[in-house]
């Protein structure tokens, strides 16, 4: 039996990669999405609304059944002008919206200000949301963390920049914790994004971690997530927050903060604190010190 | 110094407790005027968070309108609304008087009302008697048949109500309705919008007591069909039964544990334990469902009622899974109403000890929605409800599901977050 969907939306960057590659094989796979492997590059196909640019969305008139029982791992997907198809699944991609992230602007000292007003409420905000998780030790109690902020984000936050462009430093957090993508990565890819958007502000250069390295060190997904998100490749998710803080309005910082958070068993709560992470470095960087250490205070105050 | 994790930890382990400990029994009837604090002449009580006349919706008028027509207070439509309009009859959330309605949830002085006592914490909650379904005043409805029934609840239902629970309460607390619930769920009600099972054990309860109140028996006889032949007579004791729960976990510093979720065809509104009695609004959604012949959704009101209090206090939407049956009465397969219930235990506090579901191996109900884990996971409360025509004075034109919006968790959140420290 033949399951047919048509692509309501292809990023611009999977877009390119179907178009270039002609062949791939199923990671990865789940009720509701699937992952591509098309050797050095990562494909998402997903029936949820969650577009990037590594995604496609794809949508069927009739009763879905998951993925999971029309596909297997290891199938092959098959690529033509027109179609992917991967054992009895045929994708239409004759016609769909090429998602591409809007420009946004650099941040200046004017995004500082809403970081500031932001950044104690989201902190609480987070730590108060961890506390309904069901995890023994949530990633900031672990060693590999304490470690990573004492070599890398303290020093970072006291102007020594050298330090986060060394990517053996980024191998203590790389695959710590459980899951398909672990906490230690989701905190990293938090953390990158803020280091990126505000470079220039920050007189440095954008972080770019070894490729190798990072699949030497954690999951491929995990790997091929990092990779995209250092090049500036992130989900709409990200880029709303991004947007929300560049364009100084409070309430939306919040909300998309909130839809990040919501990702996952604990992905978005980790991603969450990287982000903050990162801008308590910005904050301690160009503004005054302090955002850091308290984080650190939290930590230490949650159990 | 303890963390915040171990205070809101413990906070909400109180207030779920709490909730599951107490012990509501049914022990006195009488006029709302005389049992409810703060209830007095002149002033009506609705469902849902506070609005005034000119927000409501029809049903939320009509209701309005027929409470006063009732009560004496105007003779005509356009004077009730006069009074109304004029400030000169007063509105107030039935929840900021430890009372619950279903509906427009109207409760005026002279309605007979239940009242609930919590042997465990001491508190009391208040519900108005059902009328039935169709054209009723809870929908909208206010014509003189609507009204005749109110008053004959007034003169008749009532009172012979009062002489049962006396009767009973020579010999013991009162009626349990605690226990009911739990029987109930066991027997395929879930207790919000199926009463078949909880109606019937009632009914057992009450038999005996009403025989002997000394009424004549053409009394005693229409006021016992009343209440047997309306399988939703049981849902505002449930409710109130309900809010007594709910009462024992509010007030709980550092709780993010909802104990108000409620609307009043505007808005939707809850409370939270730990945030004392601030509301958090947005505006209501509108239910999907299961319409009676001749209408759509093109007629239903935006969602309505107290009667969320039942899954605010673990049973209700939230027990769905123990009646397969209620998706004949509010939409759904079987498989959605097993599915509803299993997601709810995704952002709940814990199981019930005492409401238990048979076909999930008797594992208890998801009890306690916790503000924390709405936020965390992006799930919310789905509850099943009634659904009103929204013109005032049609009444009930279906039934079905609905969802909370998230917004007004979110807002109960971000004060949250304001109000405690680390």
């Amino acid at each position: 039996m033949e399951y047919n969907y048509i692509a309501d939306s292809i990023g611009w960057y999977a877009n390119k990669i179907i178009k270039k590659k002609t062949r791939a094989v199923v990671r990865h796979l789940f009720e509701n999405t699937f992952y591509l492997d098309y050797k050095d590059d990562m494909v998402v196909v997903t029936r949820k609304n969650y577009p990037s640019p590594i995604t496609i969305i794809i949508s069927s008139d009739r009763q879905e059944k998951p993925f999971n029982k029309i596909l297997r791992i290891e199938g092959e997907a098959y690529i033509s002008r027109n179609t992917i198809r991967i054992n009895d699944l045929i994708i239409n991609i004759n016609n769909p919206e090429i998602y591409k992230p809007r420009n946004l602007p650099d941040p200046d000292m004017e995004s500082l200000k809403i970081v500031k007003k932001i950044f104690d409420k989201s902190l609480k905000a987070v730590f108060i949301l961890y506390s309904c998780t069901s995890m023994k030790i949530p990633l900031f109690k672990t060693l590999e963390f304490r470690k990573f902020i004492d070599e890398v984000v303290y020093p970072f936050s006291r102007r020594e920049t050298d330090v986060i462009h060394d990517s053996e430093k980024y191998k203590i957090l790389l695959g710590v914790g459980e899951g398909f993508t672990p906490s230690g990565d989701d905190f990293i890819l938090g953390f990158i994004v803020i280091v990126n958007s505000f470079y220039k502000l920050l007189s440095i250069r954008k972080v770019r971690l070894d490729e190798k390295l990072l699949l030497n060190s954690t999951t491929w997904v995990s790997a091929m997530y990092l990779k995209y998100t250092q090049l500036g490749m992130y989900d709409a998710g990200i880029e709303n927050f991004l947007s929300a803080l560049l364009e100084g309005d409070e309430n939306l910082v919040k909300d998309s903060l909130i839809r990040i958070i919501e990702r996952g068993h604990i992905s978005g709560l980790d991603i969450s604190l990287g982000v903050i992470t990162g801008l308590a470095c910005v904050l301690d960087n160009l503004e005054d010190r302090g955002h850091v250490s308290n984080i650190i205070r939290y930590i230490e105050n949650f159990y | 110094m303890s963390s915040i994790k171990d205070e809101i930890e413990k906070a909400n382990n109180e207030a779920v407790e709490k909730m599951i400990e107490a012990d509501p029994i049914w022990i006195d009837m009488g006029p709302a005027g005389a049992k409810i604090p703060g209830l007095r002449e002149y002033m009506l009580l609705h469902a849902g968070p506070p609005i005034s006349y000119e927000d409501s919706s029809g049903p939320m008028r009509g209701a309005i309108i027929g409470a006063i027509l009732y009560e004496g207070w105007a003779d005509s439509v356009e004077e009730a609304e006069r009074l109304v309009r004029s400030g000169q009859v007063v509105l107030e959330p039935a929840h900021e008087h430890n009372s619950v309605g279903p509906m427009a949830g109207i409760i005026s002085p002279s309605m007979p009302v239940y009242e609930i006592y919590d042997k465990k914490y001491g508190n009391r909650a208040y519900s108005n008697m059902n009328e039935g379904i169709g054209k009723v005043l809870r929908y909208g409805a206010y014509s003189k048949e609507v009204i005749d029934r109110l008053k004959w609840m007034e003169e008749v239902a009532g009172p012979v109500l009062k002489a049962t629970i006396d009767i009973i309460r020579r010999e013991r607390e009162g009626i349990p309705i605690k226990t009911i619930i739990a029987q109930a769920l066991q027997m395929g009600d879930e207790c919000h919008n199926r009463h078949i099972a909880a109606t019937s054990l009632l009914m057992k309860e009450l038999t005996s007591s009403i025989i002997e109140t000394g009424f004549d028996k053409e009394t005693i006889k229409q006021v016992y069909l009343f209440l047997a032949n309306n399988n939703f007579t049981m849902l505002n004791l449930c409710m109130a039964t309900g809010k007594a729960m709910t009462l024992a976990a509010h007030n709980i510093k550092y709780s993010t544990i909802v104990t108000v979720m409620t609307r009043n065809g505007t808005e939707t509104g809850i409370r939270v334990s730990g945030l004392g009695d601030k509301w958090f609004t947005a505006p209501a959604p509108t239910p999907k469902g299961v319409w009676f012949p001749g209408y759509n959704e093109a007629d239903a009101n935006p969602d309505l009622g107290d009667s969320s209090i039942t899954e605010t206090a673990g049973f209700g939407g939230f027990a769905m899974a123990a009646a397969p049956a209620i998706v004949s009465w509010v939409g759904g397969s079987v498989q959605l109403a097993f599915e509803i219930t299993n997601k709810m235990y995704e952002i709940t506090y814990k199981k019930h000890r005492y409401f238990l579901i048979p076909y999930l191996n008797f594992q208890g109900t998801p009890t306690g929605v916790d503000i924390r884990k709405i936020v965390k996971t992006g799930i919310v409360p789905t509850i099943n409800t009634g659904i009103a025509h929204k013109q005032p004075g049609i009444g009930q034109i279906g039934a079905g599901l609905v969802s909370f919006p998230f917004e007004v968790f979110k807002k109960a959140f971000e004060a949250y977050v304001e109000e405690y420290g680390i």
